[in-house]
C-alpha cells in the first residue's frame, strides 16, 4: 500500500475503537473494551511507525473537497512530513501506553467503555491535528481535542462533592481554549485574505519560493493571531489557568491530555508555520517573553503546592513556557526535541502519580503521602527517573533538551538565560520537593489507608518502565556535537530539517564547544545542589509542608496561585455577570419592554381623557351636535 | 403543485382522523410531504428555476399567482418540512398534544403558509402567506401554552402584527411605482432612487426585524418562547425565524439594493449587539427554556449581520447556519421540554444529576449542545466560519467581536448543560429517553453532522440561486 | 313679482325666519327640556319647520318635487313618533318616570 492510503488508515482506527466502545462498549467485558482502544491505538502507532521509515517527500493524501465556493476551496485532505509524522509517533506511542495503563487504572470505574471511547477520539482528533494537510483541518483537530479534554476533565460529573466542580472546570478549560480558538480563526481568516489559500504546502510555497509577503503588519497580525491560539491550548500567559484545574480530570487523561499531547499543539502549529514567524520577528520576541513570563510563573507557583497532580500541572505549563522561549529564538527542531522528552518524563511523572494516587486509595495530597519507597517499588523507581530527567540531572533525556534551550538562550541575551536558569533551578526544586515528600520520611495518612497501598497491576506498571526507559535515553535523539563527532548526533535536527517546509532554511547558531561544556556543567552544578539540599532538607530532617495557615508571605503568595483566578474574576467574570444582570432588568425588562409597555399606556391614557366627553346625556350630545354644525356652518360660511 | 396542497389537505383531514390514530397519521403525513419534497429534489437541475403554478389572469388586486422554487426555495422546503415531521415526532409522545386533532391541523396550516412563502413570486402572495403562517402559531400558543401566557401572546400578535402591516405598507408604496404588477421580476427590475428604496425596506426592515428578531425588537421572543407550548416555541424558532431571514434575502436586498449602503451598518450593528447582549443576558438565566431563548437571539443576529456582506460565502454560510439553527433550536427546546414534562419545572438551579439517572439523554443532550456551541464536525461551525469570515473580511473589528460568539456560546450553553445534568445522584425519577425521542434526536445530529463534514450538498443546490440574486443586488447597488 | 310668492302678497322671507324661528324653538326644547314626550314635540317642531320651508321653496321655484318630499318627511314624523312614543312607554314603566335627566344608559 502507498502512503496515500495508509494515512486515512492510521486515522481510521482510532475512530473504530471510539465507534464500538461507543455503541456496544456497555455491553462488552471490560477487558474487551479495553484492550480494543488500546489495540486499536497500537495499530496506528504500528501504521505511523511504517510510514515514518518509508517518508520520503512530503505525502498529501486528497479524502474529499469540503467546501468549495468561487473564491474558497478547503479540502480534507491529510499531509505527512517528517514533523507530523514524528508528532504522530509521539501521540499514538505514548497514547498506547496510556491506554494500558488505563486498562487498570480506571478498573473499578463504572464509565470504562465511556472512557477508553472518549480516549481514541482524542487520538483521532489530536491526529487530524497533526495530519491535516491545512490549517482548516489543523483547525478541525484543535476543536476536536478541546471538545475530548472536556468530556475528560468533567468525566467524574455525577462525583458527590467534586461532581459540580469538575463539570466547572471542563468547562473553564473548553471556554479559555476557545478564547485562543478564536484568535486562531482570526489568524486563518487573514491568511484566506493574504493568500487566498489555508494549504500548508501553497502557503510555504508563497513564502519560500516564490517570495510572496504579506506587509509586515499584516504578517504580524496573523502570527500573533496564530499565537493566541497557541496561548489557549498550550496554557501560556494569559491563557493558562485552565490547566491546573483540568487535573480533575482522571490521571491517565493528563498525563495523555494535558501533558504530552495536547497542550504541544500550540508548539506544533508555530513549528508547521515556522517560515510566517521567521518573517515577523516582533511576534518571536512577544513569544519568547510570553514563555520566559509562564515558565518562570508557573515554576513559582509549583513550589508551594500540595496537590501531587497540580505540581505536575504548574511543572508542565513552565516546561511548555520552556518550549515557547526556544520557538522565540526560533529553534524549531530543540522545541520538538523537548517536546518529545518532555512527552516521555511528564507523562511518566504523571503516570507515576496515577499509581500512588491509586495505591493511596484516591488521596492527591502530599502531606497525607510518605514512606511510600518501599511500598510501592517499581513506581517509586520510575518516577526518581521522571523526576531526574524533568530536573535535568546528567545524561537523562531532559538534560540534553533543556541544555539545547539555555544553549540558544545564552546565545542571544545572558538576561534570558539568568532568567531561564531561575526557572530551571526552581523547577528542580518543586520536583525533589515533590519526590521526596512523598516517597521517603513516614506514611502520614491513617492506618487503615496504610493497610491498603499496594503496588499497581503489571498493565499500570508497564507502562511506566517503557516510559522510564524512554525518558532515560530520550536524549539520544538528538546528541549534542560534542558527544559523537559523527553521524549518530542532531539526529532528530537532521530529520526534520530533511523535508519540513521552511526549517532547513533557519540557521541557528549553535554554542561553541567551550560554552556548551560551561554551560552544562552550570546545568548540572544546580541539579546537583538541589538534590543535595532537598535531601537534606526533606529525607534527613523529614521536613513535612506545613499547613496553609503557617506558610510565610511568598509561600502564601505561591500556594494560593499568584491569586490568577481571583484576578481574571474581578476582571472578566464579575463585570460580565454584573453585564448580564443589567441587560436584564434594566435594558431587557425595564428599557425595551417599557417602550412597548408605554405605547399600551399612552393609547389607554388617552382614551381615559376623551371618554368623559360620553356623558350618556342626550341632551348633551345633542349640544356638541349643534355646536358642530354651527362649527361647520361657520367654517364653510367664512370659508366663502 | 402537490408540494403546497398536501399540507393544506393534510391540515382540513386531520380533523376528521379519529383520535386514536391522529398522532400516526400525522406522521405519516408530514413524512408524505418530506417525501414529496425529495422527488422535487432529486429531478432538480442546480440553478434551474422550477415554476409551480402561475396565472396571468388580471384578477383582484391584478395577482398575476406565480410560484415555483428555485436552489434556495427548495432547500427552504425541504427543511420546512424536515423540521415539521421533526417537531411531530417530537411531540408524539406528549399525548395531549400529538392527539389533538385541531393541534395537527394547526401545524400542517403552518406548513402550508410556510411554504407558500417560500414559493411566492409575487410579493401579494408573499404577504398573504406570511400573515398566514401567524394564526397556526399564535393559535397553537394560545390553546396549549402556559397558564398565564395571554398577555405575552398578545404582545407577540400585536408586535408581529404592526410589523407586518409596516411591510403592507412598503408593499403599497412599491405597487404604485408599477402599473400595480407584484411580479417578482417586474419588482426586482425597478429602478428607484436612494430616499424610495429607503422608505419601501423600512416596511420590510420592520416586519422582518420583529420576526427574526434583531436587537432592539426583541422583547416579545424570549416571553413568548417560555410560554408557549414545545411545538409552538419549536414552530417560532425553528421556522418562522428563517422565514424573515429568507426574506430579506430573497425580497429586501433584491428590492432595494439602491439604499443598501444606507442600512448595510445599522443591520450589522443591530446583529453584532444582538448577539453579545443577548449572550450575556443568557449566562445567568436560570429558566432553560429562556436561556435557550436567548441564545437564539444570538444566533440569529450573525445570520441577520452576515446577509448584509454581498458575497457567495456569506450568503451561503447564512444559509447553512440558517438550516442549522433550525435543527438545534428544535433540539435544545426538546431537551428542555423532555426536563420539564418529566419533573414540571426548567429551574436549573433546582435540577442536577439527570446525567446518572439517564445517560442516554445526557448524551444526546450534550451533542445538540456541542452543535449549538458549533464545534467543527457540525453544520454550525461551517455556518459561522463563512460568516465571521466574510464579517471580518468586509470590518476587522466587527468580525472579531462578533467571534465573540464563540466563546459567549460555550458560556451559557454548558452552564445551562451542566447545571441540569451534571452533580449527584438526586432523589427525583427521571425516565431516560424513549424510543421515538432518540430518534428525534438522532435525525437532528445525524443531519447536523453531515452538514458539518460534507457541506457541499447544501452549497452545491443554494450557490447558483444565490448568485442571481447577489447579481442582480450588485448591478443596481453600485 | 320677484321675491313674492305665487297668488301671495307674502314675500318669501318670512316664510324663511318664521322656519328659523320655529327650527330654533325646537332644537333648544330639546336641549334644554328634560320631559322626553316635550324633546319628542321639540322634534316635530323641527320636522315642521323644515317642512315649511320645503313648501315655501317648492312654491318659489315652481317646482313640485320640494312638496313630495314635505309627504315622505311627514310619513318619517309620525314613524318616529310612533317609535319614539312607544320607547317612552316602556321606560315610563321601566323607571316610572320620562325625565331624559335619569338615563345615562349610553354612557356604559
Amino acid at each position: 500500500m502507498s502512503i496515500q492510503q495508509l494515512l486515512p488508515l492510521l486515522l481510521l482506527f482510532p475512530l473504530i475503537g471510539a465507534f464500538i466502545n461507543g455503541t456496544a462498549g456497555k455491553k462488552l467485558p471490560k477487558i474487551v473494551a479495553g484492550s480494543l482502544a488500546t489495540l486499536m491505538t497500537f495499530v496506528s502507532f504500528l501504521i505511523a511507525l511504517t510510514i515514518f521509515l518509508n517518508l520520503d517527500q512530503p505525502v498529501r493524501s486528497l479524502l474529499f473537497t469540503m467546501i468549495d465556493i468561487d473564491s474558497l476551496h478547503l479540502d480534507a485532505a491529510l499531509y505527512a512530513d517528517n514533523l507530523s509524522m514524528w508528532m504522530t509517533l509521539i501521540i499514538t506511542g505514548v497514547g498506547s501506553l496510556i491506554h494500558l495503563f488505563s486498562m487498570g487504572y480506571m478498573s473499578h470505574d463504572k464509565g470504562y467503555y465511556k472512557f477508553f471511547t472518549y480516549l481514541n477520539l482524542f487520538i483521532f482528533s489530536m491526529l487530524i491535528l497533526v495530519l491535516g494537510s491545512n490549517y482548516f483541518m489543523l483547525f478541525f483537530g484543535w476543536e476536536g481535542v478541546g471538545i475530548c479534554s472536556y468530556l475528560l476533565i468533567g468525566f467524574h460529573y455525577d462525583d458527590e462533592q467534586k461532581g459540580l466542580l469538575n463539570g466547572l472546570a471542563a468547562r473553564k478549560a473548553f471556554i479559555m481554549n476557545r478564547i485562543g480558538d478564536l484568535g486562531l480563526l482570526i489568524g486563518l481568516f487573514l491568511m484566506l485574505l493574504s493568500f487566498g489559500t489555508l494549504e500548508y504546502e501553497q502557503v510555504s510555497r508563497m513564502v519560500l519560493v516564490d517570495k510572496i509577503l504579506p506587509n509586515g503588519n499584516m504578517l504580524f497580525a496573523i502570527t500573533i493571531c496564530l499565537f493566541i491560539g497557541a496561548t489557549g491550548k498550550s496554557a501560556q500567559i494569559p491563557l493558562f489557568t485552565w490547566l491546573p484545574d483540568a487535573m480533575a480530570g482522571p490521571t491517565p487523561v493528563s498525563a495523555l491530555i494535558h501533558a504530552a499531547t495536547m497542550v504541544t499543539a500550540g508548539i506544533f502549529l508555530v513549528v508547521r508555520s515556522n517560515y510566517l514567524f521567521h518573517y515577523a520577528p516582533f511576534t518571536r520576541e512577544i513569544i519568547l517573553y510570553i514563555g520566559l513570563a509562564t515558565s518562570i510563573v508557573a515554576a513559582f507557583i509549583a513550589l508551594r503546592q500540595n496537590d501531587i497532580k497540580k505540581v505536575l500541572a504548574y511543572s508542565t505549563v513552565s516546561q511548555l513556557g520552556l518550549i515557547f522561549v526556544a520557538l522565540g529564538l526560533e529553534a524549531y527542531t530543540t522545541a520538538i526535541f523537548h517536546v518529545t522528552t518532555h512527552a516521555f518524563f511528564k507523562a511518566l511523572l504523571f503516570l507515576g502519580s496515577g499509581s500512588v494516587i491509586h495505591a493511596m486509595s484516591g488521596e492527591q495530597d502530599i502531606r497525607k503521602m510518605g514512606g511510600l519507597k518501599d511500598k510501592i517499588r517499581i513506581t517509586h523507581i520510575t518516577f526518581l527517573i521522571g523526576t531526574l530527567a524533568i530536573s535535568g540531572f546528567p545524561l537523562f533525556s531532559g538534560f540534553y533538551s533543556k541544555d539545547e534551550i539555555l544553549g540558544y538562550a545564552f546565545g542571544h541575551s545572558l538576561t534570558i538565560y539568568i532568567l531561564l536558569v531561575i526557572s530551571v533551578t526552581m523547577t528542580a526544586i518543586y520536583m525533589f520537593r515533590l519526590y521526596f515528600v512523598v516517597f521517603h520520611g513516614t506514611f502520614r495518612d491513617s492506618k487503615d489507608v496504610e493497610h491498603h497501598v499496594h503496588e499497581s497491576p503489571l498493565s499500570m506498571t508497564l507502562p511506566l518502565m517503557v516510559l522510564a526507559v524512554l525518558s532515560v535515553i530520550g536524549g539520544v535523539l538528538n546528541l549534542p556535537g560534542i558527544f559523537l563527532h559523527g553521524s549518530g548526533t542532531h539526529f532528530l535536527n537532521n530529520l526534520l530539517n530533511k523535508n519540513v517546509a521552511g526549517l532547513d532554511q533557519i540557521h541557528n547558531v549553535h554554542p561553541d564547544h567551550t560554552t556548551t561544556l560551561i554551560l552544562m556543567g552550570v546545568a548540572v552544578a544546580i541539579c546537583l545542589t538541589t538534590l543535595f539540599i532537598s535531601s537534606i532538607v526533606y529525607k534527613k530532617k523529614g521536613s513535612v509542608p506545613s499547613e496553609d495557615a503557617q506558610l510565610s508571605a511568598w509561600e502564601t503568595f505561591s500556594n494560593k496561585k499568584m491569586y490568577w483566578d481571583e484576578l481574571y474574576d474581578i476582571l472578566f467574570v464579575k463585570p460580565i455577570e454584573w453585564f448580564s444582570k443589567v441587560f436584564y432588568t434594566i435594558v431587557d425588562s425595564f428599557i425595551l419592554s417599557g417602550i412597548i409597555e408605554g405605547v399600551v399606556r399612552t393609547v389607554a391614557f388617552s382614551g381615559d381623557i376623551v371618554r368623559k366627553w360620553q356623558t350618556g346625556k342626550v341632551n348633551s350630545y345633542i349640544l356638541w351636535m349643534v355646536f358642530g354644525i354651527i362649527g361647520f356652518i361657520t367654517y364653510y360660511l367664512i370659508k366663502l | 403543485m402537490e408540494l403546497l396542497i398536501l399540507p393544506l389537505a393534510l391540515s382540513l383531514v386531520s380533523l376528521i382522523i379519529p383520535k386514536s390514530t391522529r398522532r400516526f397519521a400525522a406522521l405519516l403525513g408530514a413524512l408524505a410531504s418530506i417525501v414529496i419534497a425529495v422527488v422535487h429534489l432529486t429531478s432538480f437541475h442546480a440553478g434551474a428555476f422550477v415554476e409551480l403554478f402561475s396565472s396571468n389572469h388580471q384578477t383582484f388586486f391584478r395577482m398575476t399567482y406565480q410560484m415555483g422554487y428555485d436552489g434556495l426555495g427548495l432547500a427552504m422546503i425541504l427543511l420546512t418540512n424536515v423540521i415539521v415531521f421533526v417537531i411531530l415526532l417530537a411531540n408524539f409522545e406528549n399525548v395531549n398534544i400529538a392527539s389533538n386533532k385541531m393541534f395537527n391541523s394547526m401545524v400542517f396550516l403552518m406548513q402550508f403558509a410556510l411554504l407558500g412563502v417560500f414559493t411566492s413570486f409575487d410579493l401579494i402572495l408573499f404577504y398573504i402567506f406570511w400573515e398566514l403562517s401567524l394564526i397556526p402559531v399564535f393559535l397553537i400558543a394560545f390553546w396549549f401554552g402556559e397558564k398565564d401566557r395571554k398577555r405575552t401572546l398578545l404582545i407577540f400578535f400585536i408586535y408581529t402584527f404592526i410589523g407586518s402591516l409596516a411591510m403592507l405598507f412598503s408593499i403599497f408604496y412599491i405597487g404604485t411605482l408599477t402599473t400595480g404588477n407584484y411580479d417578482y421580476q417586474t419588482l426586482v427590475d425597478i429602478e428607484m432612487n436612494t430616499k424610495t428604496a429607503l422608505v419601501v425596506c423600512m416596511g420590510f426592515f420592520f416586519a422582518f426585524a420583529v420576526k427574526i428578531p434583531l436587537f432592539p425588537f426583541h422583547t416579545w421572543q424570549p416571553e413568548t418562547y417560555t410560554k408557549s407550548p414545545m411545538a409552538g416555541t419549536m414552530l417560532l424558532s425553528g421556522l418562522m425565524l428563517k422565514m424573515a431571514l429568507f426574506g430579506i434575502l430573497r425580497w429586501m436586498l433584491p428590492l432595494t439594493p439602491e439604499a443598501y449602503h444606507c442600512y448595510k451598518y445599522v443591520i450589522i450593528v443591530l446583529g453584532l449587539i444582538g448577539v453579545i447582549y443577548a449572550a450575556v443576558i443568557a449566562m445567568k438565566q436560570n429558566d432553560l427554556k429562556k436561556i435557550f431563548a436567548y441564545a437564539s437571539i444570538s444566533h440569529v443576529g450573525l445570520i441577520a449581520a452576515g446577509l448584509m456582506i454581498l458575497s457567495i460565502d456569506a450568503f451561503t454560510g447564512a444559509v447553512v447556519q440558517m438550516v442549522n439553527h433550525a435543527f438545534v433550536a428544535v433540539g435544545l427546546f426538546l431537551a428542555a421540554d423532555i426536563i420539564d414534562r418529566r419533573l414540571g419545572r426548567r429551574d436549573i438551579q433546582t435540577l442536577g444529576g439527570i446525567a446518572v439517572k439517564a445517560p442516554k439523554f445526557a448524551f444526546w443532550f450534550a451533542v445538540i449542545c456541542f452543535a449549538a456551541v458549533s464545534v467543527p464536525l457540525t453544520s454550525g461551525f461551517i455556518g459561522e466560519f463563512l460568516l465571521i469570515k466574510e464579517l471580518f473580511t468586509d470590518n476587522a473589528w466587527i468580525g472579531v467581536l462578533i467571534g465573540t460568539t464563540l466563546i459567549l456560546a460555550c458560556v451559557y450553553t454548558f452552564r445551562a448543560y451542566q447545571l441540569s445534568m451534571y452533580g449527584k445522584e438526586s432523589s427525583f425519577n427521571f425516565n431516560d429517553l424513549t424510543i421515538t425521542e432518540i430518534i428525534t434526536f438522532a435525525i437532528i445530529s445525524i443531519i447536523v453532522v453531515v452538514f458539518g463534514i460534507y457541506p457541499q450538498l447544501l452549497i452545491d443546490l443554494v450557490k447558483p440561486s444565490l448568485e442571481t440574486i447577489l447579481m442582480t443586488i450588485k448591478e443596481s447597488s453600485i | 313679482m320677484e321675491g313674492t310668492l305665487l297668488n301671495s302678497g307674502v314675500s318669501l322671507q318670512f316664510y324663511i325666519i318664521l322656519a328659523t324661528i320655529i327650527f330654533c324653538i325646537g332644537v333648544l326644547g330639546v336641549m334644554i327640556r328634560r320631559n322626553a314626550i316635550i324633546i319628542l314635540m321639540c322634534v316635530e317642531l323641527m320636522l315642521n319647520a323644515v317642512n315649511l320651508l320645503m313648501v315655501a321653496f317648492s312654491n318659489y321655484h315652481g317646482k313640485g318635487d320640494g312638496q313630495i318630499f314635505v309627504f315622505f318627511i311627514m310619513v318619517v314624523a309620525a314613524a318616529e313618533a310612533t317609535v319614539g312614543l312607544s320607547i317612552l312607554v316602556l321606560l315610563y314603566r321601566n323607571r316610572k318616570t320620562v325625565d331624559i335627566g335619569l338615563f345615562n344608559k349610553l354612557k356604559d
